[in-house]
């Protein structure tokens, strides 16, 4: 009977637990990262009585949780690729957006300026004319300063972000060692179980902290898990949690970079081994997006720059002074790296756009041999070899030079061509009557000539100091040759005349077409008063359809488009591999909770089942209670 | 396969959100009109779109130019115009002045109208443009071109420059002549027109007419008839260009309607098929997730 008794109250008792799980189970249904458990019932060991074993009721071996390592990892691993691309794509996103509208770009301010060169040239005196090109020349630079400042304004974005997410890194860092320590303290139970909430809260932990970053986990004897970022940097070493930090970048301040906080307390850089989650995608859009889009737009504003000016100086002002600079830059940044120990004074300076690109490069000293290493694809200039730092060099569009010290050994300077382009760019003139529309030299035709040839306009190539000296073109008999008279032009007499045929001297380059009579002549002077002169307002107005950049094969319009096209593809690839990632992390999802999640029919079951249990062992108790009463009744008659 | 509650719950609004979000997307493109919105969207359509509004902001700058240039050319010719009748008139009265019936009297009064006409010939070699330029002076508009002592000498006082604006990709036109040109160096005369006249009203009055200044006025005429030519070829070239530049224009805007803009007709029905699903989606949410074991549970 006692038996009797006793199996119904063990068989009572499991089924409590067996429904407190499945109510923990329910309970948990909405935890992020809860792992269902599941009773392990199991027969008491029999009794040995009167030559029988006899069967004594059921007992909880154990609580388990449902739980594959594998499916957890696969969750762990998508979870930092798709972060990674999500923080990518939302940075990116904004570049795009930026630069979505056609009316707010660069574009509308640049062709308003050219548009205002042309109506310029249409009247070249009138000085409303002057005021819209000088006006339209503000409001194209402001425009690239604008640009500048709201890229700019993303990379401190971006700096700020680091920083709080190598935080967010370290207290999750330093959760995952508590939730170690407190797995380490915990009472081993049954098969030296571990506490099974304690490990779906690791198990979180270490998912959050998969999307700050890719990680790697290895599992302790002692039930404590490492975990490991970079390149293998220990970031959680059983009880006790290591640390990153933010550094400033070795060439450049405002530069915030990931740093590892070794044992002996030293912050080491290792932005570039930082791979996947929220910070691998934030440097990733910095150094693949943002950085691009800065000097891809600092490029067109040196282009511009450096092609106004060139034929802006070969211009003749209102005052009849030649033309100035017409907008004003800054030079190449040249940064060195702050563990340099030479006293090498360099500068830098742009001295052929059209071979400028949007690469930054490093230059360093190593062994003897100066070296210049282009970023963007590793293509090392042996610098020694050009005669760097004996004499200056040119590369890619940048001239070189050393002003005075030295470079010592393993210094290194970061080069970066373009990337203040757009912040520094400004209208150099002030006033209107110093846009030169006018070319400094005037071609006339003798007034007693008798022949039908005609003297085009000619056009002036460089500053010669002679340039506007007057020189004379006479006509031999028979007009078959000419004689030239003039400061600068060393006086050549007999040259053969073709008709069309290119006639340079002093800086400037004619032609002379038709028949021309014996003793006619031509002269080219100094342009005075030739205020009515638009010709080199048609040349700057020409710029814009110049292939000026890229070796002569690009337009700064195209220039502007490709940097458009670049942001466009990165941000349209960055969503791509996101929503590639997002489905892949589902699919991981789903695979993990297919085994490990909460399914509330299957828990309402189980209660079902497990109260029924209940009932049916509490009915068993009442079987013995009456079993008794009656022996009871029959013995007491 | 089992499913757990939370994620199928999770994966319905999940799908019911990315439905949301291509719902917007399609909502966007149709009030903007543009199927590209930002570069992302189509990166090589969209730097097409940049370089096309170019060209068709530079082609409509040449519009602008081509209508300043007729503008000028146009003072140019009815300047000329008047200039060629003025030398008829003075060729009339050189006719009239060597015929022998004429006295002395009667070539005193020719002389006055001839000098009347010299000072109104000055009047139009020195005609300013609309922008208060003059039109005859070369490179040195603001300077006066010609001028006179008085004593029969007639001066040039601008250069040979000749300003031209761009009205195409590849065409500039000339929107003036030489003042040297057009009344100073005549082909074949005897000096300027300024100059001819002069001496056509010294003989009238000394009464000593001479039949050369009719040819001088016959040279005069050719010389300034063929600048006007000249001018109205110039006129006439603005004219094409300004036709061809607009079909040009036309033909950039369809190409860049064609890149950018959104066709409505299939951006609507996808709009249509889109919230037809997103009301699938919403219906299946309510019903599936009204399904539980635990309602029929007592």
């Amino acid at each position: 009977m006692s038996d009797l008794l006793g199996t119904g109250v063990s068989g009572l008792l499991a089924m409590q637990q067996a429904l407190a799980t499945t109510s923990h189970n329910i309970s948990n249904v909405n935890t992020d990262g809860y792992t269902r458990q599941r009773v392990e019932l199991g027969a008491q060991p029999p009794q040995f009585n009167g030559g029988l074993y006899t069967g004594s009721g059921v007992q909880v071996e154990s609580i388990q949780r449902v739980y594959n390592q594998f499916l957890t990892d696969q969750v762990r691993t998508a979870t930092s690729l798709e972060s990674q691309h999500q923080a990518t794509h939302d940075l990116a996103v904004q570049v795009d957006n930026m630069l979505a509208d056609p009316q707010s770009g660069l574009t509308p301010a640049m062709q308003k300026f050219f548009n205002a060169v042309q109506d310029l040239a249409s009247s070249p005196t009138s000085s409303a004319a002057r005021q819209v090109v000088l006006s339209q020349a503000q409001t194209l630079t402001s425009r690239f300063n604008d640009m500048f400042s709201q890229l700019d304004g993303l990379r401190s974005g971006v700096n700020t972000n680091i920083q709080s997410m190598v935080k967010e890194v370290n207290t999750l860092a330093q959760s995952i060692a508590n939730v170690n320590q407190s797995i380490v303290n915990s009472p081993r139970g049954a098969n030296g179980q571990l506490p099974n909430d304690l490990l779906d809260q690791r198990d979180q932990l270490i998912n959050q902290l998969s999307q700050y970053a890719s990680i790697r986990t290895m599992s302790q004897s002692d039930g404590t898990v490492n975990v490991f970022i970079g390149n293998g940097q220990s970031l959680v070493v059983g009880t006790k949690a290591l640390s990153l930090s933010t550094v400033t970048d070795a060439y450049d301040p405002t530069r915030q970079q990931v740093a590892y906080v070794d044992a002996s307390g030293n912050s080491i850089d290792i932005s570039n081994q930082i791979t996947g989650g929220k910070l691998g995608g934030t440097l990733d859009f910095r150094d693949n997006v943002l950085d691009p889009a800065i000097n891809g737009l600092g490029r067109v504003a040196i282009g511009l720059e450096q092609t106004v000016n060139a034929q802006h100086k070969l211009g003749q002002d209102l005052n009849g002074n030649p033309g100035g600079d017409f907008f004003s830059i800054g030079a190449p940044q040249l940064l060195p790296n702050s563990a340099n120990t030479g006293n090498a004074s360099i500068s830098a300076a742009v001295s052929d756009a059209s071979a400028l690109t949007t690469s930054n490069y490093v230059l360093q000293l190593n062994g003897g041999t100066y070296t210049l290493t282009r970023l963007s694809d590793g293509a090392v200039t042996n610098l020694s070899a050009q005669g760097f730092p004996g004499s200056p060099v040119q590369v890619d569009g940048v001239t070189l030079t050393l002003n005075s010290g030295a470079m010592a050994n393993g210094d290194k300077f970061l080069l970066r061509p373009t990337h203040t382009g757009a912040q520094s760019i400004a209208t150099a003139i002030q006033n209107t009557s110093e846009i030169a529309a006018a070319a400094p030299i005037v071609t006339g035709a003798g007034a007693s000539n008798t022949g039908s040839a005609s003297v085009s306009a000619g056009t002036v190539n460089s500053l010669d100091p002679n340039l506007q000296q007057p020189v004379t073109i006479t006509f031999n008999n028979p007009p078959t040759s000419f004689n030239v008279s003039g400061p600068g032009t060393g006086s050549p007499t007999n040259v053969p005349y073709t008709s069309g045929g290119n006639i340079a001297y002093n800086g400037w380059t004619i032609q002379i077409n038709g028949t021309p009579a014996a003793g006619d002549q031509f002269t080219v002077t100094a342009n005075t008063d030739g205020t009515g002169d638009n010709r080199n307002a048609l040349l700057l107005a020409g710029i814009q359809n110049q292939t000026s950049l890229d070796g002569g094969t690009s337009t700064l319009g195209d220039a502007y488009g490709s940097m458009v096209a670049g942001v466009g593809t990165r941000t349209k690839q960055a969503e791509l591999a996101q929503s590639a990632q997002q489905s892949l992390l589902t699919q991981a999802t789903s695979a993990r909770d297919s085994v490990s999640g909460v399914n509330l029919d299957e828990e309402a079951a189980n209660l079902v089942r497990y109260q029924q249990g209940y009932q049916a062992a509490a009915h068993a108790i009442s079987v013995a209670s009456t079993l008794f009463d009656s022996l009871l009744s029959a013995v007491g008659g | 396969m089992r499913v757990s509650t939370k994620e199928m719950q999770l994966q319905t609004v999940q799908a019911m959100l990315d439905q949301q979000a291509q719902i917007n997307r399609t909502q966007n493109q149709l009030s903007t009109g543009r199927r590209i919105l930002t570069p992302a969207d189509d990166p090589s359509g969209s730097t097409q779109v940049l370089s096309l509004g170019q060209v068709i902001d530079t082609t409509n700058q040449y519009q602008r130019n081509a209508d300043a240039a007729t503008a000028r050319l146009n003072i140019e010719d009815s300047t000329l115009s008047s200039a060629v009748d003025l030398l008829q008139r003075a060729r009339e009265l050189a006719v009239q002045g060597n015929n022998g019936t004429e006295n002395a009297a009667s070539r005193k009064a020719i002389a006055t109208e001839v000098r009347q006409l010299a000072d109104s010939m000055m009047g139009l070699a020195n005609t300013k443009d609309s922008n208060g330029e003059y039109l005859f002076a070369g490179y040195k508009t603001q300077q006066q071109p010609f001028s006179s002592n008085g004593a029969g000498t007639y001066t040039y006082n601008g250069d040979q420059g000749q300003r031209s604006v761009q009205i195409g990709p590849t065409r500039q036109i000339a929107t003036s002549d030489s003042g040297q040109n057009v009344f100073m160096n005549i082909p074949g005369g005897s000096g300027s027109v300024f100059s001819m006249l002069n001496k056509l009203a010294s003989d009238m009055e000394s009464n000593s007419p001479d039949p050369s200044s009719i040819t001088d006025m016959d040279t005069a005429i050719k010389n300034l008839s063929g600048v006007r030519a000249a001018v109205g070829a110039r006129l006439n070239a603005i004219d094409l260009q300004k036709n061809a530049n607009d079909s040009a224009v036309l033909q950039y805007q369809t190409a860049q309607s064609k890149i950018q803009d959104l066709d409505y007709a299939s951006a609507i029905s996808q709009l249509n098929l889109q919230m037809t699903g997103l009301q699938a989606a919403q219906q299946s949410y309510i019903k599936v997730q009204g399904l539980s074991l635990f309602n029929y549970l007592r």
